[in-house]
């Protein structure tokens, strides 16, 4: 017992030594995209179209050089920054607070109740939902906020099942019993005391919905349907590349945006990974 | 058994009504509703709009218009497309082998590279080549799809010229060009090459989960006691692994896959769209940009039905591949 304390703690470090990477890398990216505009060169919406100067490569003067429409990509990153983590982090948000008030209501009072409602989650779970996703994109238009929403709304199916989980066998313990005992309403029974030991497992699963969001959400972007001009995130930068003319005469207009995807997704996994380890090992195979 | 498979044909009828209803509801909020796409258009007079909703049966109130398109579908009629002008259904049969096709050749891939590697990284765990394993499948699993598409064009089709960028087949391939002996491994060639990046691209998450996941599974099952039991009798660990674990493993992985679908035909959206692969998927990007909600309906319909299909497939392959299997609820 005491040496594989020992172990798993020793381990949890080690594996936290790449979430603290991660988590220094994503501090950093938050903090160019909150300062975006003292680090841009460039106007990000401004269009130039003269001929010498769209799809500049990389210079001095234009960092990551220029895209199809003649806008300077680094500030374009910078601001576009802005838009995906916000929408990543807004769509956690609605995902956790849907997914964990469904679990919770349904863990807590299971019975009937907890059957209609997971069966409910289980049709959820075995629909197509991106098509859903893309038909509200087309229909509705929405900004950065109404995205959220969208992808929010159809992926909280997981967090309310293991919420639902954690739950069911919570609300057998003795201080459920006691907190009954006292009085306390089941809305406060839920929220006070139950809720707060599904901590740990919230914040991971939380960690790995924006990872998740952000990439969904450059997905629809990429597609044409996610926030719409003037409004832009990173996926969006990528689009015009679905043009092979365009891939071919400017390729750091659709790489760079898609390694800032690519790596703040990384961080964001490689950070939740990490505070799951380092909380509860037990977690481990727990799908997120 | 019979009364299982029952339930869980009447549960799919239900699921089916619920995605019906959902996308039904969702387009008739929106906005301009069904006739988004004309209300919009300036040259467009009022009469000319109700005469196009009179049309179409646009006028009647939405719960009528649910229940006279759940009749037609049930008929096998699910409209007609606003764009083309022809059945949705039609348009959609046109698409979906070129969708499965991809799909197909892209699950196999990942079955045939996943299995391996998952056996391999749980036979020598902690070794360098299943470090080397997990590391790529976070990676995978972090990589934005349409990137990692992009890259790929970038890199064969621009840079090195081998493969094309897009497409399913060169429109004037000819076999009988060539001469009778070569003619098979030209036709080969000649899919397998529009094919070779779509289904990479594809698979690439694919790969990245059932690999881990194969691993995980195959560890579960080898610390069980019917594992240690056969070791202790001297069954050689070659045995052990293959004939004795494997099987056991694979179930829940079966599972996963099953669970997976809705995941791999978004995937297969996002693919087609970057290949130009003309697909279901392509013809639904292209219809939700039209806003053409007869189309939209039809796919969302039929890729619920292929989804929930495949899901009753895993089921019945899980019961055979693990018959103690009861069921509950």
């Amino acid at each position: 017992m005491k040496s594989g304390l020992l172990n798993d703690f020793m381990r949890a470090f080690q594996k936290n030594r790449q979430a603290t990477f991660a988590a220094a890398i994503l501090l950093g990216i938050i903090f160019f995209a909150i300062f975006a505009p003292v680090f841009a060169t460039h106007n990000p919406t401004y269009i130039r179209l003269a001929q010498e100067q769209i799809q500049l490569p990389p210079t001095a003067l234009h960092l990551l050089g220029t895209d199809n429409l003649g806008r300077d990509i680094w500030s374009r990153m910078l601001f576009g920054a802005r838009i995906s983590l916000l929408v990543g982090f807004l769509t956690m948000l609605i995902t956790i607070i849907f997914g964990v008030a469904y679990g919770a209501v349904s863990g807590y009072y299971g019975g009937k109740l907890d059957f209609m409602m997971m069966r409910f989650v289980d049709i959820s779970l075995s629909l197509p939902t991106i098509f859903l996703v893309i038909i509200l994109a087309s229909f509705f238009k929405p900004d950065f906020f109404g995205i959220a929403v969208i992808i929010g709304l159809t992926s909280w199916m997981r967090t309310a099942r293991l919420v639902r989980g954690q739950f069911l066998s919570l609300k057998e313990e003795e201080f459920v019993t006691a907190a009954r005992a006292l009085g306390y309403s089941d809305c406060r029974i839920i929220f006070v005391h139950i809720l707060p030991n599904v901590r740990a497992l919230i914040i991971v699963n939380a960690t790995l919905l924006v990872a998740q969001a952000v990439l969904l959400e450059s997905a629809l972007s990429f597609l044409g349907f996610g926030v719409q001009p003037p409004q832009f995130s990173w996926g969006s930068m990528l689009s015009a590349s679905q043009q092979i003319i365009f891939l071919e005469e400017a390729p750091w207009t659709a790489f760079f945006p898609g390694l800032a995807i690519f790596i703040t997704v990384l961080c964001l996994n490689f950070f939740g990974e990490g505070l799951r380890d380092a909380w509860d090992p037990k977690l481990k195979n727990i799908a997120s | 058994m019979a009364n299982r498979f029952l339930r869980r044909f009447a549960t799919l009828l239900l699921s089916l009504l619920v995605i019906s209803l959902l996308s039904f509801t969702l387009i008739e909020l929106s906005p301009g509703g069904a006739m988004a796409r004309y209300v919009e258009n300036p040259k467009m007079s009022e009469a000319d709009r109700a005469r196009i909703a009179e049309r179409f049966g646009l006028d009647k109130p939405a719960p009528v218009r649910y229940f006279i398109w759940l009749r037609n579908t049930l008929q096998g009629d699910l409209g007609i497309s606003f764009m083309t002008g022809r059945p949705v259904l039609t348009e959609i049969l046109e698409r979906l082998p070129a969708t499965l096709k991809l799909m197909t050749v892209s699950f196999f891939i990942s079955i045939i590279v996943a299995i391996p590697i998952g056996i391999y990284s749980a036979t020598h765990r902690h070794s360098l080549a299943d470090n080397l394993a997990s590391a790529c499948s976070f990676l995978g699993l972090s990589l934005p799809s349409f990137w990692f598409g992009l890259l790929l064009i970038y890199l064969f089709s621009i840079w090195l010229g081998w493969l094309p960028a897009g497409g399913m087949i060169t429109p004037w391939f000819d076999p009988a060009a060539y001469p009778l002996l070569i003619r098979p491994f030209v036709i080969f060639w000649e899919h397998t090459r529009y094919l070779l990046m779509p289904a990479i691209v594809l698979s690439l998450s694919n790969i990245s989960s059932w690999s881990r996941y194969m691993r995980s599974s195959l560890l579960d099952v080898i610390s069980q006691n019917y594992i240690r039991t056969a070791r202790a009798n001297g069954v050689p660990e070659r045995k052990v692994v293959y004939k004795y674990a494997l099987r056991n493993a694979l179930t829940p992985l079966v599972t996963l896959m099953g669970l997976d679908l809705p995941v791999f035909f978004a995937g297969a959206v996002v693919t087609e769209q970057i290949f130009a692969w003309p697909g279901m998927g392509r013809l639904f990007i292209s219809a939700a940009g039209n806003r053409d909600y007869q189309v939209l309906m039809g796919i969302t319909m039929i890729t619920a039905v292929l989804v929930l299909l495949g899901n009753l497939l895993a089921d019945l392959l899980y019961s055979i591949l693990n018959p103690r299997v009861t069921y509950e609820g």
